[in-house]
């Protein structure tokens, strides 16, 4: 009996060291040593984004600044082909309606935007120009 | 101007294009050659071009003198300059098309922002033609586009347009997009990029090899992707600085001692096998040829 239980010793131990999970017996105690911490997944927004001044900071640096400036005061990189520059969009009396319409439609050389940016762009595209005629807080000095 | 000296192959014969971009297919091209001409800017009045007349006689003698001659010129806009008047405007495009009739060459053309930003295209159509539409030469296809005249952009409409007529043509076919501006973001500050390009070139992708040919930029610059190649024409009006630094994009005044420095025209040979060779002539090396002689 001992003899028996001896060699059926034997056989297990052989089994768990060169058996096919072997190695998941083996390594699984130790595992922990060597896992990864998970890699984060990127966020994924459910819904369409929303009309956000960000968004329209991001969209004026690619549609507007060539002509408009950085500043949005008309000194942009980029003449008019009348070498004239284009219209300062600082100082304005806010009229999101009238600006949407503008930024879809064009006027004289100002493109039709609408031809390429969908709703929200063009929101947020008014969204940035109305945060660039806000009036800007006052230092207490 | 003599003869072959045309031909003054500071050959980019392939400098930026890749031999054999065309290669892969194709059954049925007839070879022939054409030129591409750019930004020509008849009208302008200024030190960057003392005389825009004469340096696209120039270039029109130059093409002249090829031998073989071409079958045809593709202008990739800016052919006037702006001006504010539709008087002026309409003189200028009558000038430059009895300057290309003269040659008994036919051409074709496409828009760029100094011919058509104005008035969204109304007389540029009325004055040189459709501002975009499909030709087919020798077994190549041509789709010249207008990416200036709402704005640096190809837009919902005309892509709409461009999705139709490409299923009427083979894509295995060698074919070449004239536009003025680039279909990449070369330069966004400098509006040298198209902004909706990515999604014109998409209706692409199944397409075995595209070129690009565009000019605005006033100089020889390309970009290849796995299957699009892009690549500008000489200006022969004045040359422009290249993008370095986030400044005003300005006009150099014309060199005294070179005046033709940076101007010419590409000559383009497309083989029996649909590959592109393509040589450049500037204007300057054709004067220093008339000195010599």
């Amino acid at each position: 009996m001992r003899k028996v239980l001896w060699v059926l010793g034997v056989v297990a131990l052989t089994w768990a060291f060169v058996g096919p999970r072997a190695h998941v017996a083996l390594a699984q105690p130790f595992q922990h040593f060597f896992r990864r911490s998970p890699t984060p997944k990127p966020h994924v927004p459910a819904k369409p984004p929303a009309p956000s001044v960000v968004l329209g900071a991001r969209l004026y640096v690619r549609a507007c600044e060539s002509c408009h400036g950085p500043k949005g005061n008309g000194e942009g990189f980029w003449s008019l082909p009348t070498g004239k520059n284009a219209p300062a969009l600082t100082g304005l009396t806010p009229n999101a309606a009238s600006w949407m319409q503008t930024i879809r439609d064009g006027r004289g050389m100002m493109p039709a935007w609408g031809q390429v940016l969908n709703h929200t762009e063009l929101q947020s595209l008014a969204l940035y120009l109305n945060s660039l005629n806000k009036p800007l807080v006052k230092s207490p000095s | 101007m003599r003869g072959a000296a045309g031909l003054s192959a500071v050959a980019a014969v392939l400098g930026d294009l890749p031999r054999g971009v065309f290669a892969q297919k194709s059954s049925g091209i007839t070879p022939f050659r054409f030129v591409h001409l750019s930004d020509t800017h008849i009208g302008y009045e200024g030190d960057a071009n003392r005389d825009v007349a004469g340096t696209l006689d120039r270039s029109l003698m130059a093409i002249a003198a090829l031998n073989p001659a071409p079958e045809f010129i593709v202008v990739t806009g800016d052919l006037t300059q702006a001006a504010e008047t539709t008087t002026v405007r309409k003189a200028r495009f009558v000038a430059f098309r009895s300057k290309m009739e003269g040659t008994g060459i036919p051409f074709y053309c496409v828009p760029g922002e100094h011919d058509a930003l104005m008035d969204r295209g109304e007389l540029y159509q009325k004055a040189i033609g459709p501002l975009h539409y499909r030709f087919e030469r020798g077994g190549v296809q041509f789709f010249a586009l207008d990416n200036v005249s709402r704005g640096f952009f190809v837009g919902d409409e005309q892509r709409q347009w461009l999705a139709q007529e490409i299923h009427k043509v083979d894509p295995n076919a060698p074919t070449i997009i004239l536009a003025h501006a680039p279909l990449y973001d070369l330069f966004v500050p400098w509006n040298w990029y198209t902004y909706d390009a990515q999604q014109v070139l998409a209706l692409f992708q199944h397409f075995r090899s595209v070129t690009v040919l565009f000019g605005h930029i006033h100089q020889l610059m390309s970009r290849r992707q796995p299957h699009v190649i892009q690549a500008a024409g000489l200006s022969t009006a004045w040359p422009l600085p290249e993008p370095v630094g986030l400044e005003k994009l300005e006009k150099w005044p014309q060199s005294a001692s070179d005046p033709l420095m940076g101007l010419g025209l590409r000559v383009i040979d497309v083989g029996a096998s649909g590959d592109m060779a393509v040589n450049t002539v500037l204007l300057s090396d054709e004067r220093r040829e008339e000195a010599s002689s």
